[in-house]
């Protein structure tokens, strides 16, 4: 009896190993299935400043899509203020269909004041059910950038100031920075510089500007500075609209009833010609058909008669 | 003297009554046998081949074809075009032959009609399958600049259309009465199919006049129409100032390929139809030498703008079009040409000329030959001019340079001429293929006439 005792208990204790094992096995793989479920994330973190008004941070959520890395979109991205934590969440901002998530940060940068006026920011997708948590952390100095457009004897020159922006300490030129100046086109920006100029010690530079650049109707022009995607400072914009431009004359050809114009302007004698013939055509077509009528119709009178 | 005058009378009666019976019973619409059910099983695997395929190219885009920025148009529109120039066989035979009263011209007007619409139908479907969003297909009618040719084109086909179906179905009409009343052992729908379409149509005189006067008008209105259907499809390629399309040429070159290649149909399918339904008394040797005869013809005038189309700029050899004749003399394309202009033309021409030739199994072969020709000929019409840009792409893409119709690409095309095929075969196995009231009436004026 002792013996059956002795065994049962033995087999008893190798089944509870067995299972703890095995539950160990699998409930170590579900979780494992589960983090391999999701899938892991490349993110990318812009600091904006448009006109030292505008401010954004941007996120680029990308994952990778059979060789290549495509956007993630309507994802969540959690945008922080020096650290991780609840008090310091700037906004959470959703990716559209490229990926690209957009939080303006315009109105909580106002409210901050700090002498060096340095800024840490972290973008992170966190708990995601699709996506792994990952994070992203960039240092911008806060800076100012500045477009100033110079007409001199029918010469012009625009001139970009670069420095420092602090609240409580004095403003500081930021010397040799790469600048560029551009013209708004209507498909993208035309570069006017060189594309290598740097500021100088007074953190400035000055550019001719062409006086032969085709403008909008009244001549108006967007010239555009630009330091783009600095380490330090992020990237700066300065835009603004001047009459430099060549006033756009629009081909009044345009309005005219010519065979290459748009249909409204179909010249009168395409209209009469083609609308006559099809009118023509289709007129003889309905007058067959209403003979077809009219045989049915003496069909059926025929019919009646006999 | 008077009984004797009666017998006769009553005897040319009974002998017409006779004949009229032999010919309903000769050219009734018959069920398919044991050839016309795999003939009509193939076309339709054909057919569902290429709509899969063209599903596909739906749901995936045109990349699935071998389409690219230089061969923006393929087989695709080298089909349409063919389809277009077939199409035109309803007018040379319904319309012009009619009006220049030629007598022979009878047994073959129905099945040429057919045949245009089956053509037609499917030109108007081949433009909707090139294109890459055919959900805006009504945007063409919706939005359409007059000043377009391809606005023209689409105003011209539907009209072409229109009077085709009508210049089938007026003719139809005694027919449709002789089947309404006389074709027994037909199911009910197919019994009442034929009443409605006859119109209660009774062979009154005033019905008679009317459909004869409808005729001669569809007559007059489809050969302007038929030019224009062709010529305006020739402008959407010679309104360019592209290599191989800048020519004032097109239009009669393109008009006069589409009647020798419609000429060429109309011969296949007498052949066909005399060989499987036993049609030898109506499809005689007679209509083939004439039909052959047409058809030198036609060949030697499009032969004529041939010499036209490639002459006078191999002459002159300016920089822009060298490329094109040399691609085509010469080049890349040399075989093809070569091939459809001598088997396709010349060939056709030497045969046809001899009367032995004339006989219908070498007229046959000649018809095919001509068909497959011609479809071969809008392939070189249309693609080697696009491989060869007047503003070429810098650092273009090597695949760009080379046009190769993809197996989707070939599905879909032969799904469209096996399409067409089924519209010819779904209408004759119902309408005879041959105006059998016209027939009989002929024959009856040509007994009366014999009588006197």
């Amino acid at each position: 009896m002792k013996l059956i005792f002795k065994i049962q208990y033995k087999q008893a204790t190798k089944l509870f190993f067995t299972l703890l094992l095995i539950g160990s096995v699998f409930s170590s793989t579900t979780y494992a299935q589960e983090n391999d479920q999701k899938k892991k994330v490349r993110l990318s973190l812009d600091y904006n400043n448009t006109n030292n008004i505008t401010r954004q941070l941007v996120t680029i959520v990308k994952t990778k899509i059979g060789r290549s890395y495509r956007g993630v979109s309507n994802t969540e991205v959690y945008f922080y203020l020096n650290q991780k934590s609840e008090s310091n969440l700037l906004g959470v901002s959703t990716s559209n269909n490229k990926g690209v998530a957009v939080l303006d940060i315009s109105k909580a940068i106002a409210k901050i004041v700090d002498s060096t006026f340095t800024f840490t920011f972290i973008t992170a997708i966190e708990n995601n059910s699709d996506y792994l948590n990952k994070s992203k952390k960039i240092t911008i100095q806060e800076s100012k950038f500045e477009l100033n457009l110079i007409e001199k004897d029918s010469s012009y020159t625009a001139q970009i100031m670069l420095s420092t922006s602090s609240p409580t300490q004095a403003v500081l030129p930021l010397e040799d920075v790469n600048v560029k100046l551009y013209v708004e086109r209507m498909f993208g920006d035309l570069l006017i510089s060189e594309g290598h100029e740097s500021t100088n010690e007074n953190g400035v530079i000055n550019f001719d500007f062409p006086s032969d650049l085709p403008g909008k109707e009244d001549g108006n022009l967007t010239i555009i500075a630009k330091l783009e995607d600095d380490d330090d400072y992020g990237t700066l914009v300065a835009k603004t609209d001047m009459a430099w431009g060549v006033p756009l004359i629009i081909n009044e050809k345009l309005d005219e009833r010519e065979l290459w114009t748009a249909r409204a302007n179909t010249p009168i004698y395409l209209l009469v010609l083609i609308n006559g013939m099809i009118l023509g055509v289709w007129g003889s077509i309905a007058y067959i058909i209403l003979q077809i009528f009219k045989i049915r119709k003496l069909g059926k009178l025929e019919k009646l008669t006999v | 003297m008077k009984s004797q005058l009666e017998t006769n009378h009553k005897l040319a009666n009974d002998k017409a009554v006779t004949r009229a019976e032999q010919i309903q019973k000769d050219l009734w619409p018959r069920k398919f046998g044991l050839y016309g059910k795999i003939w009509v099983g193939v076309l339709l695997v054909i057919f569902i081949t290429g709509t899969v395929c063209y599903i596909d190219q739906i749901r995936n885009g045109l990349h699935i074809t071998g389409l690219g920025n230089y061969a923006t148009w393929g087989i695709y529109i080298s089909n349409f075009v063919f389809f277009v120039a077939i199409s035109l066989v309803g007018s040379l035979i319904s319309a012009i032959l009619k009006l220049a009263k030629v007598p022979w011209r009878t047994p073959l007007t129905r099945i040429s009609e057919m045949i245009a619409i089956a053509a037609i139908i499917f030109a108007g479907l081949v433009i909707i399958v090139d294109m890459g969003r055919p959900d805006r297909v009504m945007n063409i009618i919706l939005y359409a600049r007059l000043q377009s040719p391809i606005t023209w084109d689409v105003i011209v086909i539907s009209t072409y259309l229109a009077i085709s179906i009508l210049f089938l179905y007026m003719p139809l009409l005694p027919d449709l009465a002789i089947m309404r009343d006389r074709f027994k052992g037909i199911p009910a729908w197919q019994h009442k199919l034929y009443k409605r379409m006859a119109l209660g149509w009774n062979n009154g005189p005033k019905q008679k006049l009317i459909l004869a006067k409808s005729e001669k008008m569809l007559a007059i209105l489809i050969i302007p129409v038929a030019f224009g259907i062709h010529t305006v499809t020739s402008w959407l390629f010679a309104t360019t100032v592209r290599p191989g399309w800048d020519s004032s040429n097109f239009g009669p070159y393109f008009v006069s390929g589409a009647f020798m290649v419609g000429a060429g149909a109309v011969i296949a399918a007498m052949y066909i139809f005399r060989k499987f339904y036993k049609l030898e008394n109506y499809f005689t040797d007679f209509h083939f030498d004439k039909m052959g005869k047409l058809l030198v013809l036609l060949s030697l005038i499009y032969l004529y703008f041939n010499i036209n189309e490639y002459f006078v700029p191999a002459y002159k050899m300016k920089s822009i079009e060298s490329e094109h004749i040399e691609a085509l003399f010469t080049g890349a394309y040399a075989p093809m040409f070569w091939s459809v202009q001598i088997l396709g033309m010349i060939i056709p021409i030497i045969v046809l000329l001899f009367k032995k030739g004339r006989k219908p199994k070498p007229m046959f072969i000649i018809a095919i030959l001509v068909i497959i020709g011609a479809w071969f000929k809008r392939y070189l019409i249309v693609i080697p001019t696009l491989a060869h840009p007047l503003i070429p792409t810098d650092r273009v893409q090597e695949k760009w340079l080379h046009y190769g119709p993809t197996f989707a690409e070939w599905a879909i095309t032969g799904a469209t001429l096996a399409g067409a095929l089924l519209i010819i075969t779904a209408l004759v196995r119902f309408f005879p293929i041959i105006p059998m009231e016209e027939i009989i009436e002929e024959g009856e004026i040509e007994n009366n006439s014999k009588d006197s």
